[in-house]
């Protein structure tokens, strides 16, 4: 018996797709192809063998994806963690949240921050600067978009490079995209008896 | 490619000597990716059910809802459809009202998609390649329509 996540948690659950992956045994050249990027360079999952459905997208979409993680320079990929992780909670991806809390808590040495945000919302004490970009990224992933010229005056005044900005635009959009693939296709789940 | 032709950066006014254009091309590689995001989702070899067509009236309405008429604009003309055209056939005799449903509450409301979601849709003979094509559809759209948002309010245009 599985237990379907619907609170917000660190602890990483399971992902059980509501439609039958691909077989790697049965893939075709085009789906192995796509399949030797993976987000965040992670194994080949039941998630990204559930996307090699639609080989073409995923072999466009894992290297956007690494890119607007990981490409150095610009913001941290700590606050780039914070991005994805309010899409996340506005469109309440249990799992795309806790992967992301989780990755965060490890960069940031602390899991105050991730603590706060699943216990209060957007009502979380953060810093000054965390509570802009939480914010920000929180609006930003409203449909439609709520963000307003305030926001970016507040990113600013909190210090924000306008570079750092650009990549919190593309993390918390990016995770638009993820959510809307990993929320909808899946559930988060804890097998019974698991750790 | 000139990432300034690129639909995010275009769409969103950013052009030479914008103040965002200095900032956007420390990303070159994320708009040229981006840029052929689009150009394979909208418009993929493989298009299934979901035509180029059928992919370019969903996209303008989902980035209509989200509040973007300028994308919507860029959606319909790239597939050389107007906004009043009557909206493209599904093929098989797969039920338009399912798939419309399903599309403005994963692009709308993605909190509330439940599994009885995906059901309804095989249900109603969408295959699983189908939906999750679908998706990807639907994903990149909130992406680019965040992308092209945030863009705005950085060059300070907020309408």
């Amino acid at each position: 018996m599985n237990h379907i996540i619907r609170k917000f948690t660190r602890r990483v659950p399971v992902w059980k797709p509501r439609v039958k992956p691909v077989k790697q045994e049965e893939a075709t050249s085009e789906q192995l192809e796509a399949l030797k990027i993976t987000p965040s360079n992670t194994k080949v999952s039941d998630y990204v063998l559930t996307l090699a459905h639609d080989a073409e997208s995923l072999a466009v979409r894992s290297p956007l994806f690494n890119s607007i993680m990981y490409d150095k320079g610009g913001m941290s990929r700590e606050e780039r963690e914070l991005g994805a992780i309010a899409a996340s909670m506005v469109n309440h991806c249990v799992y795309c949240a806790s992967i992301h809390a989780d990755r965060h808590a490890k960069l940031a040495k602390s899991t105050e921050a991730t603590d706060k945000l699943f216990s209060d919302g957007s009502k979380a004490n953060l810093t000054p600067r965390q509570n802009a970009i939480f914010r920000f990224a929180r609006k930003l992933s409203e449909t439609p978009p709520e963000t307003d010229a305030q926001d970016i005056t507040t990113l600013r005044e909190t210090g924000l490079t306008d570079n750092e900005i650009l990549d919190l635009i593309l993390s918390t959009s990016l995770f638009g995209w993820a959510n809307r693939l990993m929320h909808v296709l899946g559930d988060p789940i804890r097998p019974e008896g698991g750790s | 490619m000139n990432i300034l032709e690129t639909t995010v950066l275009s769409v969103a006014s950013v052009s030479v000597g914008n103040q965002v254009e200095a900032v956007a091309r420390t990303r070159t590689q994320v708009f040229e990716m981006t840029q052929m995001a689009e150009d394979t989702v909208l418009r993929p070899e493989d298009f299934g059910v979901f035509s180029h067509e059928l992919r370019a009236w969903l996209a303008g309405r989902i980035a209509e809802q989200a509040g973007d008429s300028n994308l919507k604009f860029h959606y319909l003309k790239g597939a050389g459809i107007t906004e009043n055209s009557h909206h493209p056939e599904l093929p098989n005799g797969l039920n338009w009202d399912t798939l419309i449903t399903f599309v403005d509450k994963a692009a709308n409301s993605t909190r509330n998609v439940t599994a009885d979601d995906i059901v309804n849709l095989q249900q109603s003979g969408f295959t699983d390649k189908d939906i999750v094509k679908l998706c990807q559809l639907i994903g990149f759209i909130a992406y680019q329509t965040r992308v092209v948002s945030g863009l705005r309010m950085m060059s300070g245009i907020f309408s």
